[in-house]
């Protein structure tokens, strides 16, 4: 697990951490470029909170679940997203599971968790 | 006549060290403005283009070329920064264009659709003779 500042300078820490591990297990370059993407896209929205978030691997013998965690905000109104936002949360999201199709978003237990699995070869 | 101005690197360095980097040259070749990206696009270095494109627009700047082929990733960031700069463009009647063969790149722009609303070139070179 990689536990990192929420700030924007540390998603290239979180992108190598997860393509780290990928390539350990022999994923293939282009998933991994994907990969890659889906981090970012997972941390954008994690982004100014206070607590670190954490960007987590699990061998799953066939997969690796990467799930992207932080605090869920309570009450939160968008208003802090990130100034360059045309695109917008719900886009990115959309983007991620397109990337890879089991992507999904859970807030529980006061914690936002996007979540997706990456084959292994 | 190639005039070649180099903007200075762009490099944000941050509290612990962190360093995140964002190179951008701009030249003007054909009546085209060519902005060189190298480099990583996402949160932290996307506002760095941004405001380069917008610099450019607004200092009368009509057709502008993103040459991408310098750049090692880009997210969603990116794509902002490029969607807004065509917006303002298209506002002032001007074009905004792209140069881009990463794979992964135009993999987003297609999901994303934006390489329907843009003009995508192989090369720099396609762009100034299309």
């Amino acid at each position: 697990m990689l536990e990192v500042p929420a700030r924007s300078e540390h998603l290239g820490t979180a992108r190598a951490f997860a393509a780290a591990v990928a390539r350990h297990y022999d994923v293939d370059a282009e998933v991994v470029d994907d990969l890659k993407i889906a981090i970012s896209e997972a941390c954008v929205d994690a982004l100014a909170e206070t607590e670190p978030l954490r960007v987590r691997a699990e061998d799953l013998g066939r997969s690796l679940r990467f799930e992207v965690v932080s605090p869920r905000r309570e009450g939160g109104s968008g208003d802090d997203r990130p100034a360059l936002d045309e695109l917008g949360a719900p886009a990115r999201l959309e983007l991620t599971r397109a990337l890879f199709d089991d992507a999904a978003l859970e807030t529980a237990d006061g914690e936002r968790v996007v979540r997706f699995t990456v084959p292994l070869p | 006549m190639l005039d070649s101005r180099r903007v200075p690197h762009v490099s944000v360095t941050r509290g612990g060290g962190n360093t995140v980097e964002i190179t951008l040259s701009h030249r003007r070749t054909d009546g085209w403005d060519i902005v060189d990206v190298h480099g990583d696009v996402d949160l932290a270095t996307a506002p760095a283009l941004r405001d380069q494109l917008d610099d450019l627009l607004t200092k009368g700047s009509r057709r502008i070329l993103i040459n991408l082929e310098g750049v090692s990733f880009m997210d969603s960031s990116g794509l902002n920064a490029i969607v807004a700069a065509m917006r303002g463009a298209r506002e002032v009647d001007g074009e905004i264009a792209v140069v881009c063969t990463n794979e992964t790149i135009l993999k987003i722009l297609a999901i994303t659709g934006i390489d329907r609303l843009l003009t995508v070139h192989p090369t720099v070179e396609r762009a100034l003779t299309s």
